[in-house]
């Protein structure tokens, strides 16, 4: 039945509209802006949040509606259902009410991220859609890749106006501290977004699986850390919760980043070119073309305290263990983790006490070099890191405007405050203050580390490092042959990035 | 002429099942003993999906795969909450998806398989081709395209690409069916002087009703379980099909709930087993018609 | 006398004249196909060609494409991760694949084609066929859940019978072995009543020849009942390994290409260049390489799988 030969004509017709094909691709690349046809579809449940007032349509002729993906603070759904001991969130939402007051010609609504979905997936679909919402959230080590596909829209002109709810103020940008501020900045030095709030990491641990293994004093040194590991484990318990895989936030960047910033803690900021206190991608990219990116013997050294580390973790850590949960039934007696757990652990409680330590102290015997200064990852990863899509500037100019403002509002120190009170994240707002349960986060340390791991260079080089422990750690690997891996996954994922930025090159 | 000499797939298995009587082919309990084995096996991944869709966290905890006791139905209560927006959703994107896709489907399978008319090889071979193209090279540049018809977020958006992918499988099949008719049915009808596409409604589909069945359901399967796609063509979330809709289950502070998480798949598949249960004689019929194959 | 000289038309107008005459006569065919090849040429056909060009580009999705040749397929090929983790552990997977779909659905096939009570029968290809109704994804988590190195039913089997836990999915050694378990027995409802659509379409008088020949219940499924369904069997072969080549939902659900690249397979590469990567280009060439990869197998198929005894029914 079905045919066995292909007849040449046949094949010259196919290959001949195969390259009017390319040809016609080859003209069409760039996605215009689409017009977006009405379709009947249905509509659930409506999630409008009930303005106070009704919009005043004799004065403001224009209304404009403001999608608004709030992630850290986004109020809680009014048609959820909430489980006994669950709070609803209801700060933004006060907040929009007010402004909304204020400002009749505007509509504050709130974008609810589609659960399950991957943000870079998301953002990839929604900007190549242009029907991303006004006002997106971010991670802000995303920031060079988003800044060239013009994802993200300039707001250095809008930092530098005063800000006129908050009376005193000059420019925009004084509200904020530096690491913010910083963290914005991109290659170029124009600013690409706000970032209100920020995160901490700490060691937070069952209270009551210390006591029962002999634990007195919480471990301040590596030492003393692996000791209180292998009381632990005698006991029972799994030590530290720990995992490999790149879509678990975040052990393996996170305990990269302490150990390599406290062994490196003199020479890290040697490649910090523009004396920013943070080190970019850019200025690792241009470093590891001059050969000094990386301090490769304090690297080794990372990977040996990495693997003496690893015999406390799970059974399976190079996989996909779900140590969160492993740490609630109680299994698992301690994990790296951020202050936006906070509100989760008030808002569903352990049956057991928790407590926050700090990460532990290389001393001089186990690295000579060390300073034995305390390091801390505190940086602006909050649930606040606001960003406008690039494509606005072209689709809806005059939209940018409101959207600033509605910005500038919610940058109110009262504002952020309210916030920080539901979301528990730290303040990069001057003014406004984090609730009393951030205390373990708020004790002195030396150094916010300015050096992420590969994450700093893109999220593929995250991925990059995740896949070298996963080699390295379980297996028999000699220093050597870890070092020459390291060394080559590092340089390819430099070139990818190079590949972005051609300009980079020097 | 008489009809018995007209040999139409799945005759000749209905003629053999009557016959089968005649032969000893050993102890029916022995073969049905292994089957039963052999069907729990398959079976035991559904009866651990039901079992953990009644568990609490704290019997989660405790004992997950064993049965437990009380039996926790306000997980399918939260989860039919949950999920029930958007079951609307997914009715509508399989009955537009099915309906654009069979129906396109049916036509080139006939022409293709009853005519000889130029290029007829050549068209067949280029679908062919497209089932070999590998979806995911495709995913970004149909998605590009999508924008830039602007159907992005809207039904058509959902349903042509759907349907376009749907093509080359259904025509496949359809075709080898089609081109197995005998001629003589035709010739009869077209002596009376009938029209080709007379011919098609009234001769070629009522045969090809089985088949057709099985090729919907499983467009329908497919088209309930797809979450690639509208996770792309969708910007409001509201528009999810129910697939989609349980990960609010996963994610969500105050959502997330394994035990309700799967419930909702249960749930989410209850549609699916309504359906089978109404089409499953016909959907088993069409698959055993001897007419699929290559 | 004038004579009439007819010049006989060149073989090429002929044949001309007579296609164009074939399509008029036929002029409903194209018509007929017109929906499905104009969804076909907008949704398939447009972006297919569309990312093959792109292969040759370094692309993200929004900057304008740069033409780099060849660069883009040597990397692939280059590659260790690609090329060689990811195409071997691909390779593996879809030898399994194949050799999976022939067998155990066509012993199910061929133990209900032996029962004699014909209400069991159906009653069996019910219960064989009914696990469809279950989306894939959510066999998938299931089978997540199962070989979970500390909760999951597997090892606490294993506990039971004394032997260690083993990480399954979470080492390297053991990921793969993991991924092709899963599933288990394997019988695909589908394709099993394709088979047994196959077997119950050998002729009845075949069948009692090779009885009173003698022939024993295996012997006659080895020499008779596989070489009468060579078709079906080809098609599902040939649907697995289309599939199978191009799958990535468990690297995307649970593996994530890990641990350490034992599960990473192209397809789940070419999605990971293009969504985490933003590196079109690369990840188009990967896709072209697996269409070809694709399409050479399924020249094979047709070639190699043959049978002597092929009935057309």
């Amino acid at each position: 039945m079905a045919p066995t030969k292909i007849s040449r004509r046949d094949m010259l017709k196919a290959l001949g509209l195969a390259s009017a094909g390319a040809a016609l691709a080859a003209c069409g690349t760039t996605p215009t802006v689409p017009t977006t046809s009405a379709t009947q579809a249905p509509v659930a449940a409506g999630e409008a949040p009930a303005p106070t007032t009704a919009p005043a349509a004799a004065d403001a002729g224009k209304k404009y509606k403001i999608l608004h993906w709030a992630q850290g603070p986004e109020p809680t759904d009014p048609n959820a259902v909430l489980e006994a001991g669950q709070t609803r969130r209801v700060a933004y939402q006060l907040i929009a009410d007010q402004y909304m007051k204020e400002h009749p010609d505007v509509e504050i609504e709130w974008y609810r991220f589609p659960a399950g979905s991957n943000v870079q997936e998301w953002l990839l679909a929604r900007m190549t859609a242009q029907d991303a919402p006004d006002i997106y959230w971010a991670n802000t080590e995303d920031l060079w890749p988003h800044i060239n596909k013009n994802w993200a829209l300039d707001f250095t002109e809008y930092m530098n106006m005063p800000n006129p709810y908050v009376s005193g103020n000059t420019a925009w940008k004084d509200q904020f501290q530096d690491v913010a501020i910083f963290s914005q900045t991109g290659p170029d030095g124009k600013l690409y977004g706000v970032n209100m709030d920020g995160a901490g990491v700490l060691i937070v641990y069952n209270q009551q699986a210390f006591t029962e293994a002999g634990i007195e004093s919480v471990p301040k040194t590596w030492t003393e850390f692996i000791d209180a590991q292998k009381k632990l484990q005698a006991k029972g318990y799994i030590p530290f919760g720990a995992n490999l895989n790149p879509d678990t936030c975040c052990y393996p960047h996170w305990a990269m980043a302490h150990l390599y910033n406290q062994l490196t803690y003199n020479t890290i900021l040697t490649i910090d070119d523009d004396k920013n206190q943070v080190i970019t991608a850019k200025e690792v990219a241009q470093h590891a073309q001059k050969g000094d990116a990386l301090d490769w013997d304090a690297y080794l050294k990372v990977a040996h305290l990495l693997k003496e580390w690893s015999q406390f973790f799970p059974v399976g850590y190079e996989g996909t263990t779900d140590y969160r949960q492993l740490f609630r039934q109680g299994k698992v007696a301690m994990y790296m983790e951020g202050n936006w757990a906070i509100s989760e652990f008030q808002s569903s409680p352990t049956p057991f006490e928790i407590n926050w330590t700090a990460f532990p102290v290389i001393t001089k015997d186990i690295w000579p070099q060390s300073t034995e200064n305390v390091v801390r990852i505190q940086g602006a990863w909050g649930g606040m890191q606001y960003h406008v899509p690039g494509y606005l500037k072209e689709k809806e100019p005059d939209k940018i405007p409101i959207i600033m403002d509605w910005l500038m509002f919610s940058s109110k120190p009262e504002n952020v405050t309210n916030c920080l009170k539901e979301t528990s994240m730290v303040s990069l707002t001057k003014g406004a203050e984090a609730v009393p349960e951030l205390a373990p986060f708020n004790q002195p340390y030396d150094r916010a580390v300015p050096y992420q791991s590969w994450q700093t260079l893109s999220s593929s080089g995250l991925q990059a490092e995740y896949k070298l422990w996963q080699a390295y750690l379980p297996s028999s690997m000699s220093d050597q042959e870890f070092i020459d891996k390291a060394k080559k996954d590092f340089d390819a994922e430099v070139q990818k990035v190079l590949e972005a930025n051609p300009d980079w090159k020097v | 002429m008489s009809s018995t000499s007209l040999r139409v797939p799945g005759e000749t298995a209905q003629s053999v099942i009557r016959s089968r009587r005649r032969f000893r082919l050993g102890d029916d309990w022995k073969i049905a003993l292994l089957l039963a084995i052999l069907g729990f096996l398959t079976f035991v991944p559904v009866l651990l999906l039901l079992g953990l869709s009644f568990k609490d966290q704290q019997q989660m905890a405790d004992a997950m795969w064993l049965p437990s006791w009380p039996l926790h139905l306000r997980n399918y209560v939260k989860a039919a909450r949950v999920i029930r927006p958007y079951l609307m959703n997914s009715v509508v994107f399989v009955l537009g998806t099915v309906s654009i896709s069979i129906v396109c489907s049916t036509l080139s399978a006939y022409a293709l398989g009853r005519y000889d008319f130029p290029g007829r090889e050549f068209f067949y071979i280029a679908i062919l081709a497209l089932l070999m193209i590998p979806g995911i090279l495709t995913l970004i540049t149909t998605f590009v395209v999508t924008v830039k018809l602007g159907l992005n977020n809207t039904l058509f958006g959902i349903w042509l690409p759907l349907a376009a992918g749907a093509q080359a499988f259904q025509i496949i099949v359809l075709r080898t069916f089609f081109a197995s008719l005998p001629n003589e049915l035709f010739e009869a009808a077209r002596i009376d002087g009938a029209r080709e596409l007379t011919m098609l409604w009234r001769i070629a589909l009522p045969l090809a009703k089985p088949i057709v069945s099985t090729l919907v359901v499983l467009q329908i399967l497919a088209v309930w379980n797809e979450f690639i796609w509208p996770i792309m063509v969708l910007s409001d979330p509201q528009r999810y099909p129910v697939i989609l809709g349980i990960l609010r289950l996963t994610q969500l502070i105050t959502e997330r709930d394994p035990g309700a998480q799967f419930a909702g798949y249960v749930l989410a598949g209850l549609p699916l087993l309504i359906l089978f249960a109404f089409t499953s004689r016909t959907f088993i019929r069409g698959l055993t018609s001897g007419a699929i194959k290559f | 006398m004038a004579t009439l000289t007819v010049r006989a038309a060149r073989p090429e107008q002929r044949s001309l004249r007579r296609t164009a005459r074939r399509v008029r006569k036929f002029w409903f065919c194209y018509v007929m196909m017109l929906g499905t090849f104009s969804l076909l040429l907008t949704f398939s056909y447009y972006p297919a060609v569309s990312a093959i060009y792109h292969s040759f580009t370094i692309w993200d999705g929004f900057r304008p494409a740069r033409w780099v040749g060849l660069q883009n397929y040597r990397e692939v090929f280059t590659s260790e991760v690609i090329f060689r983790k990811a195409f071997r552990n691909m390779g593996l997977l879809v030898l399994w694949d194949v050799v999976r779909a022939a067998t155990f659905p066509l012993l199910g096939a061929a133990l209900i084609y032996r029962l004699r009570n014909e209400k069991l029968a159906y009653v069996f290809r019910l219960v064989f066929v009914l696990p469809i109704v279950v989306p894939a994804v959510v066999g998938v988590l299931v089978w997540k859940q199962l070989y979970d190195p500390n909760v999951g039913l597997m090892n606490e089997i294993l506990k039971i019978v004394g032997i260690k836990p083993i990480a399954w999915l979470s080492s390297p050694s053991t990921a793969l072995p993991s991924l092709m378990l899963a599933g288990f027995p394997w019988i695909d409802g589908v394709a099993m009543l394709i088979y047994l659509a196959g077997l119950l379409a050998i002729p009845s008088e075949v069948i009692e020849a090779a009885i009173m020949d003698g022939a024993g219940s295996i012997r006659r499924f080895f020499s008779m009942e596989i070489p009468l369904i060579i078709p079906q069997i080809r098609l599902i072969v040939i649907l697995n390994v289309i599939g199978s080549l191009q799958s990535f939902g468990w690297q995307l659900l649970v593996t994530r290409g890990g641990p350490n690249n034992a599960t990473t397979v192209p397809a789940w590469e070419m999605y990971q260049s293009a969504i985490s990567s933003g590196r079109f280009g690369v990840a188009s060439a990967v896709g072209v390489v697996l269409f070809i990869l694709i399409f050479t197998l399924t020249l094979i198929n047709r070639a190699a799988i043959r049978s002597n005894v092929e009935y057309q029914a």
